[in-house]
């Protein structure tokens, strides 16, 4: 491979996780996952952390992603992550569905404001079940 | 003396929230705070400013309220507090049904329950999440698996967990001292919506 060629292809990479990186932070603090989060867990100061976290999450999954990394660190490991792996998809379905106003355009629709919250509680229930299902049925994959 | 001088003024502001239900008219002292001595207030508190078969919203301004108490009590010393205007809701009441209630509930429930069940199938499906599941599994654990369900499963509770979290539902029924997410929402929903109509109304008087 010519060192012409090389060049182009890492500062097409570079560029690309630029992009990719920027766009992603911007997209976990404009639907307000990384806000929330801080303000739920009421510590402002420690703001660095989830910068830091967000970075390191990033940049280990894509070298795992790329360079076919191995850890072998059990079934039990792999569970926890996975509870955190909803956890955040969980975050992300909500906060997607909160930009849209869905829970109050519906809930002022029916008029039960009040009730607002017993809906909430609908989508955790319509959600586990729905990925549940889409796991455990056959035939979706 | 004292006294005397103590009566002869009025501050008022305008109540934020001031709905006309059908078939009863809006006294005065329901579209406003008011301070001042006790004989103003008996003076003014038979002032009707929407009689009751007024049946559309009606922006009140402080000019009116102004005149209203001058006529009725002869005080000129009156003071606004805040805005000059404020809107008077009209709202039908309509006989509340517990039954239609809870049957209204029950169907926005499923329509969420099932459309965002849905929601999240074609989401896993279009992000062929089963392929990464698998990859994961088998970076972790070494074993190959089509179906890794020890990761799918507590990934499908995680979820509820995050829409639990990002909604702050632990805090339901507690003395919160942060608004939720959704309060917000409804907040400034009902904002909007009241200062639109105002507005309309106002346009609509002009």
């Amino acid at each position: 491979m010519k060192w012409e060629s090389m060049l182009l292809e890492v500062l097409i990479g570079l560029a690309g996780g630029l992009v990719v990186g920027g766009g992603l932070s911007t997209l976990f603090i404009a639907l307000g996952i990384a806000p929330r989060l801080v303000s739920l867990s009421g510590k402002k100061k420690y703001m660095f952390l989830v910068k830091l976290s967000i970075l390191a999450g990033t940049f280990l999954s894509s070298l795992v992603y790329v360079m076919d990394l191995r850890f072998s660190i059990g079934k039990f490991a792999l569970s926890v992550i996975a509870i955190f792996m909803g956890i955040f998809v969980g975050m992300l379905a909500s906060a997607l569905a909160e930009v849209l106003d869905v829970l109050y355009i519906v809930a002022s629709y029916a008029e039960i404001i009040k009730f607002i919250y017993i809906l909430v509680f609908a989508i955790i229930i319509g959600k586990i079940a729905g990925s549940l299902i889409y796991w455990l049925a056959p035939g979706f994959y | 003396m004292g006294q005397i001088n103590q009566s002869n003024f009025v501050f008022f502001q305008f109540k934020p929230n001031i709905v006309k239900k059908s078939g009863k008219p809006v006294y005065l002292t329901d579209a406003i705070d008011i301070f001042c001595s006790q004989h103003v207030e008996e003076a003014i508190r038979d002032i009707v400013i929407l009689p009751a078969h007024h049946d559309r919203n009606h922006i009140v301004t402080a000019i009116e309220v102004i005149r209203l108490i001058n006529e009725s009590t002869g005080i000129s010393d009156i003071h606004v507090i805040g805005d000059g205007k404020a809107l008077i809701e009209y709202k039908e009441q309509k006989p509340s049904n517990a039954l239609i209630e809870w049957l209204r509930l029950v169907a926005t429930a499923l329509l969420l329950m099932i459309g965002s069940g849905l929601a999240i199938m074609y989401f896993h499906a279009d992000v062929n999440m089963h392929q990464v599941h698998s990859a994961l599994h088998y970076i972790i654990t070494g074993e190959k698996s089509a179906r890794p369900l020890l990761i799918s499963i507590p990934y499908s509770i995680g979820i509820g967990i995050g829409i639990a979290v990002f909604f702050d539902v632990f805090s339901i029924g507690k003395k919160k001292k942060k608004p939720g997410p959704l309060e917000l929402e409804v907040y400034t929903y009902e904002k909007e919506i009241s200062s639109y109509r105002k507005d309309e109304e106002e346009n609509e008087g002009d």
